[in-house]
């Protein structure tokens, strides 16, 4: 399916015409003729130069806690061109060069110089200079406009679109627009020097205390870092103005913080994010017939409000959409819970959703949404008579849910040491929060205990879902009774050497598979399970081995 | 009898221009005063406020992040119309300060540069319509440009309204809840310890700046609109350590530099070649050659009146009697002076 002559043709359908595509393709097919093929070119390379220049420059710069360095730094630069043409009365790209440098110095220095010898602190300090400088460089330009070819508009946003217009340079039998040439020769010298200087750059930007203590130069990869970055602003300025320079070393250098965690992938993102914004914001200018640079710092800045939307983890849509599952599963968990709580108590199930709705203190319209999701997923049906009713899975679930419950609250009394009235809140939280091998751990480390502190039953788990007789000793009551039936490898201590060492004990215990038995004691404070075997023997048996004997029960234990 | 001065070229002009001027015979002349007036009063109380809390940064995102809104609301009745000038460029910097407050929550970015990438992205998205307005012949005569440097000589009556209003409503908010703000803004630990509803005051602030902010653009441009905030403040931080005078400094700073910019805007073509000339020739004469200036227009207002304030700023920085260069000097030398072994018997 391909765009023809502006109209989605889809083979056996009426062509869809869409006036977007239709504008959209005819900028295209006129950017791309024959004819103008070698402008769009010409402009399009110039426009991704600059923006992979300020692209690894930025990325450098937001790490430091620069980012605001590059906005003065972009205006000041101004003042700078004009002394140089006024000086030497031409626009010469050496002498404007260095005239750049100077100013991104003199503009540096004097930031930490008002900063540092008064009590004006650096972010007004850099309000103050940059807005002298620029002031100073207007003022002169107005008042010199009519012998320069500059202008403070101009300045501010560029003139990307008569690139290919102006003074050529012939290389390599190509004849090419001076100012593409000057921008790739920086792009390539500033290439050239992160590959070098990598290292000592990574370092200093995240940890410049350890920079300096490994004895690298901070203040002059500092220094080198403003001179690289003028050269680019100055490269770029007179075809893209300031607002883009400053557009281009923030906006991508942020979408790919957002989108990667080491720097290298940081300077990947960003690089991509430059180039897809030229030419993005190339063409779509081109369509509205609007200023290209002010086009692609748009394009840029809505390429960082996807990513701030949409970056996989850290978006706002993902955290909204997690936080939002989190929150549902939470209400559909706490609401089999009530009506497990409920059927108990009552005995009876809940038949008028607005009684129900009362009981829980909200509103009958949730309620019967929530009710609506939880007989969606299986956890509640309707009974023969319309009453609500627990399924299996529903019931389950709710009893996985109150032995979590319970067993934090046993927990953070018996464990932490928190009062007993303090622990329901905190217990409420985490039986959502907290996955079940974790509670296996924490009903390990109590010594399964069989009540909370409040006094509650804790309801246990069987060692596999398919077979509800079959359980670890360690989980048997006193009262159970069921015969031996093998060993379970124990879940969260894969030591095979333990079950080896137990295969002896179980030798010495003289403990047969098949053999009856049941709990007669249990002693909580020494972890130890006394049974009664069939032939009136009496074991103790100590808690990690009762985790690894299999028993199956004779009758399948109560919720 | 005044001994004859050697007149210079130019010299009576200038007199005769500033006089002019200052007569305040001319009407735009008159609304241009009163509303530098009023935007110094404005501008000078908030920017105490806005560099003690170190928000300086607020004012130049907010600043640029007007020029959409500016856009939209011409487009609305394709005129400048104040008010809807005034809305749009209210409701884009609401939009940004908010904006700003979002990505800095959002994700793990620092503060400067979800300021740098607001202020980007709306100044490009103000460009872009910008130049779809002056491709079309209506907008090409709207006068648009004049807003990023500001051109003081434009203000109308309803300009002069709003930024009145707007005066009336910053000073009222400053008087009334002066004990609030001075808590607020040196100890917020505190502030909220005493009850103090530190978010909404630091809505208001951000309220109250976007509206100045919005007021002093037909007068000094959105690029260099945050000086008008920041450096008046600046100014009067080193020359006091007391709020109340710190604010009556700056209102004062603000608006001296003003008005002063304003009359240096408003100085003709020829007068600045004149002046210009008497720099140029004696230099000419030790060897040292400047180029002739060529100037047909005055200067725009922004400019001008920030470099009036940096000058002023500069002079502070100098002689402050507590806190300047000079006296920081002369400090160090008596300490150096004074012998640091302790007298005898001392």
């Amino acid at each position: 399916m391909l765009p023809v002559n502006g109209v989605w043709a889809i083979p056996g359908v009426r062509a869809i015409p869409l006036a977007g595509a239709v504008a959209f393709t005819g900028a295209w097919s006129e950017l791309w003729s024959a004819a103008a093929r070698y402008d769009t070119l010409c402009t399009l390379a110039l426009a991704i130069c600059v923006a992979l220049g300020c692209a690894w420059l930025g990325c450098f710069m937001i790490l430091r806690g620069q980012a605001l360095l590059g906005d003065a730094l972009s205006h000041t630069v101004l003042l700078g061109l004009v002394v140089a043409v006024l000086w030497t009365g031409s626009l010469g790209s050496g002498t404007l060069l260095l005239a750049a440098l100077i100013t991104a110095v003199v503009t540096a220095v004097m930031i930490q110089v008002v900063s540092g010898t008064s009590r004006v602190k650096e972010d007004a300090a850099t309000g103050i200079v940059f807005t002298t400088l620029f002031a100073l460089g207007v003022v002169l330009l107005s008042t010199l406009a009519p012998r320069l070819h500059l202008d403070a508009q101009h300045a501010l946003y560029g003139n990307l679109e008569f690139v290919a217009v102006g003074e050529k340079l012939a290389i390599l039998g190509m004849l090419l627009p001076m100012t593409l040439v000057q921008m790739a020769v920086v792009c390539l010298v500033l290439f050239a020097l992160l590959c070098l200087f990598y290292r000592p750059l990574l370092v200093s930007s995240f940890d410049p205390q350890l920079a300096r203590s490994l004895g690298l130069p901070v203040r002059w990869i500092h220094a080198g870092l403003l001179g690289a970055m003028s050269a680019t602003v100055v490269g770029a300025f007179s075809s893209v103005g300031a607002i883009l320079v400053v557009g281009l070393l923030i906006a991508p250098p942020a979408t790919g913080f957002l989108l990667a965690r080491r720097l290298p992938g940081m300077l990947a993102w960003a690089s991509v994010s430059g180039i897809l914004s030229s030419i993005i914001g190339f063409h779509l200018a081109y369509v509205w017939d609007v200023t290209a640079a002010g086009m692609i710092v748009v394009v840029a800045c809505c390429l960082f409000g996807i990513a701030f939307l949409g970056a996989p983890g850290g978006g706002l849509v993902w955290k909204a959409i997690r936080r939002g599952r989190l929150r549902l599963q939470m209400s559909h968990e706490n609401l089999v819970r009530t009506l497990l709580k409920w059927q108990v108590s009552t005995r009876a199930e809940p038949h008028n959703v607005s009684e129900l709705a009362g009981e829980l203190g909200c509103s009958p319209t949730t309620l019967g949404m929530l009710l609506t999701q939880l007989r969606w997923r299986g956890w509640v049906t309707n009974s023969r008579d319309g009453g609500l009713r627990l399924t299996e899975r529903g019931v389950e679930e709710a009893s996985r849910l109150d032995r979590a419950h319970r067993l934090w609250e046993a927990y953070l009394v018996h464990q932490v040491g928190l009062p007993l009235d303090h622990v329901h809140p905190s217990a409420e939280e985490l039986e959502h929060l907290l996955d079940e091998a974790l509670v296996a751990r924490v009903d390990d480390a109590l010594g399964h205990p069989e009540t909370d502190p409040h006094g509650a039953e804790i309801p246990r788990l069987p060692s596999s879902p398919d077979q509800p007789r079959l359980f670890a000793m360690s989980r048997l009551r006193i009262g159970d009774s069921g015969h031996l039936v093998g060993l379970t490898p124990p879940v969260d201590l894969p030591v095979t050497s333990i079950a080896r060492e137990n295969a002896g004990v179980i030798a010495a215990l003289q403990l047969d598979l098949g053999a009856g038995l049941s709990v007669v004691d249990r002693d909580i404070g020494e972890e130890t399970w006394t049974i009664r075997l069939a032939n009136g023997r009496t074991v103790v048996i100590p808690h990690e081995l009762a985790d690894q004997l299999l028993v199956e029960l004779h009758s399948v234990p109560g919720v | 009898m005044m001994p004859a001065l050697p007149m210079l070229p130019g010299m009576s002009t200038l007199g005769a221009e500033m006089s002019r001027f200052w007569s305040l015979q001319d009407g735009s002349v008159r609304s241009a005063v009163t509303g530098m007036v009023l935007l110094g009063i404005c501008c000078g109380l908030l920017g105490c406020f806005i560099v003690l809390r170190r928000m300086s940064l607020v004012g130049d995102s907010l600043g640029h992040a007007v020029l959409p809104g500016l856009c939209v609301g011409f487009l609305v009745t394709w005129t400048k119309n104040p008010f809807w000038l005034f809305t749009g460029a209210l409701a884009a910097a609401l939009l940004a300060g908010g904006l700003i407050a979002i990505i800095q929550r959002g994700c793990r970015l620092k503060p400067d540069v979800a300021m740098g990438l607001v202020l980007s992205g709306f100044f490009g998205t103000g460009l872009v319509l910008l130049s779809r307005i002056q491709s079309d012949p209506r907008g090409g005569q709207g006068g648009l440009n004049q807003f990023f440097f500001g051109q003081a000589a434009a203000l109308g009556d309803a300009d002069l309204l709003l930024i009145g209003f707007v005066t009336i409503v910053v000073l009222g908010c400053v008087v009334a809840l002066f004990k609030e703000w001075a808590v607020f803004t040196f100890d917020e630990g505190f502030a909220l310890s005493l009850g103090i509803p530190v978010r909404r005051l630091h809505y208001l602030l951000m309220l109250l700046t976007a509206m100045s902010i919005v007021i002093s653009i037909q007068a000094v441009g959105v690029v260099l609109l945050s000086a008008l905030l920041i450096t008046p403040a600046a100014t009067a931080l080193l020359l006091t350590d007391r709020l109340p005078k710190m604010l009556a400094i700056a209102v004062g700073v603000a608006v001296a530099g003003g008005l002063a910019g304003l009359n240096l805007s408003a100085l003709s073509g020829e007068l600045l070649v004149d002046g210009w000339e008497l720099i140029r020739s004696p230099l000419e004469r030790i060897g040292v050659s400047l180029p002739p200036l060529e100037v047909a227009t005055g200067l725009p207002t922004g400019p001008a009146v920030v470099l009036v304030l940096s000058t002023l700023f500069l002079v502070a920085w100098t002689f402050s009697p507590r806190y300047g260069l000079l006296q920081r000097g002369l400090r160090r030398i008596r300490q150096r002076l004074t012998p640091s072994v302790p007298p005898e018997g001392g």
